[in-house]
């Protein structure tokens, strides 16, 4: 039979020859034809890693489904555990020469999910961020004249708090986050350098009294920053993801919050209206 | 480009990363594609194989691993461009292409591809340099002859005697591993 090299040399690419001059009016031709084949819209320059982290423009991405434990990366690692039992623990904190100076119980029977962290000692400085969208006017918050925040919220009336978004670096070692009532991992996904989680928790069966019946959450998680954004609210998760998509996130410059630096030993609440 | 870091997103669903490998890659497969279509096919015609090219990446993005997207790019754009040759019933336009091999009987098409790509690429990988680019640059990447003279520095009756090197290596490979064969052009 008749065959041709030239069909045989599939796995022969010379990778190191360069070809073709730069010919930015054909690579947009080209672009724009791609992208109406794959039925995307024209996509905006793709930003390089920069200092601005801005998830507005991360464009949809697959669901890539991760269990819990598939967080480990760069630098930080969080790890969501169901909770199989009231949570218990301390708050230890320690005076300047190491001394425990504040030691108290702390016990949590309506926990459902439990937040740790792992990672280096040192961190971050504190992330802050601007919001793009947002479904009703904050009321509360802590925003510069550009409308850069670490903390903004709608606190609602009566038994809706809609929205409050927050930012922070978390804290490797013995500081935990829990979650109450019964809480489920609705999405996982990959935003760039986010690893996002969304979750929703049922208070019903909860034996404290909630002013509210349900609440949800979107989890920013930067495992290179060790940063922590949280979308979290009674309104509902498209929502809450249409003002995370719409979120610029940078590093403000300024070390991490310091005030907690005593405490050795922690248990935080990110319930809306609790922590 | 951070093939790593674009691949990721790529993967991620990123259109602005498969844009950011439109902009890097399009010169390149734009003149891989040229190489086999024009003449006898349109400078538009091209553009769109090159576009196809990445709506095939862009559907086959997860099978792409680092350091291996140019490859794989090259790859597809050449049976891209040579499907639509094929679909015009043209050939590629290059001289000393065809060898006449005697192929057991029964053997499957695609399990006989596999394998006679494989001895190819040892037989090519076997003739040192220059030759092994000579070899790649003219029946990879389609360059005429005189073109890889001159960006090689070479007269171009050199790059023809080492091409026919290059398949009489070719050649004595495939006899070597049980496939007889001839090249009409030694």
């Amino acid at each position: 039979m008749q065959i041709r090299i030239s069909d045989l040399m599939d796995e022969c690419c010379p990778t190191d020859v360069s070809l073709g001059a730069d010919d930015k009016d054909m690579a947009r031709r080209v672009n724009a034809s791609v992208m109406a084949k794959i039925g995307a819209e024209q996509p905006k320059p793709h930003r390089k890693a920069k200092r601005t982290l801005r998830t507005l423009l991360l464009v949809a991405v697959i669901a890539a489904l991760m269990g819990t434990a598939a967080y480990a990366a760069s630098g930080w690692f969080m790890g969501l555990k169901k909770a199989e039992e009231p949570v218990t623990g301390h708050y230890r904190a320690v005076d300047k020469d190491g001394n425990l100076k504040t030691d108290y119980k702390l016990s949590f029977p309506d926990a459902g999910m439990v937040l740790t962290f792992e990672g280096p000692v040192e961190r971050s400085n504190q992330p802050e961020f601007r919001c793009f969208y947002l479904p009703s006017e904050a009321d509360f918050g802590f925003t510069d004249k550009d409308g850069w925040a670490t903390y903004l919220s709608d606190q609602g009336e009566g038994s809706s708090i809609p929205y409050i978004v927050g930012a922070s670096n978390v804290r490797a070692g013995n500081h935990r986050r829990i979650i109450n009532g019964e809480v489920t991992t609705v999405k996982e996904e990959i935003w760039g350098d986010w690893q996002v989680t969304e979750l929703t928790s049922d208070y019903t069966h909860c034996t404290q009294r909630w002013n509210y019946e349900r609440a949800n959450y979107v989890l920013l998680f930067n495992s290179e920053k060790g940063w922590l954004v949280m979308i979290s609210g009674t309104d509902d998760l498209d929502t809450l993801e249409h003002i995370a998509r719409e979120l610029e996130i940078r590093d403000s410059g300024e070390p991490a919050f310091s005030g907690e630096d005593s405490a050795i030993e922690s248990i935080g609440i990110l319930d809306p209206g609790r922590g | 480009m951070n093939e790593r870091a674009v691949l990721r997103e790529l993967k991620a669903g990123d259109t602005g990363a498969l844009s950011e490998i439109i902009g890097f890659y399009t010169p390149y497969l734009y003149t891989i594609a040229s190489n086999i279509m024009d003449p006898p096919m349109s400078r538009e015609d091209v553009e769109e194989t090159v576009s196809d090219t990445f709506v095939r990446l862009w559907e086959h993005r997860d099978e792409v691993t680092p350091g291996k997207l140019k490859p794989w790019l090259a790859a597809v754009v050449r049976n891209c461009a040579k499907d639509v040759l094929r679909s015009h019933k043209l050939h590629a336009p290059l001289d000393d292409d065809v060898l006449e091999i005697a192929v057991p009987d029964g053997m499957e098409e695609s399990v006989l591809r596999e394998e006679l790509t494989a001895i190819a690429r040892e037989a090519v990988d076997s003739l040192g340099e220059p030759d092994s680019e000579i070899f790649k640059r003219h029946y990879f990447l389609y360059q005429k002859t005189d073109e890889i003279a001159a960006v090689l520095d070479m007269n171009a009756a050199t790059v023809r005697t080492r091409l026919r090197r290059g398949r009489e290596r070719l050649r004595e490979y495939f006899g070597e591993r049980g496939y007889s064969c001839a090249d009409p052009n030694l």
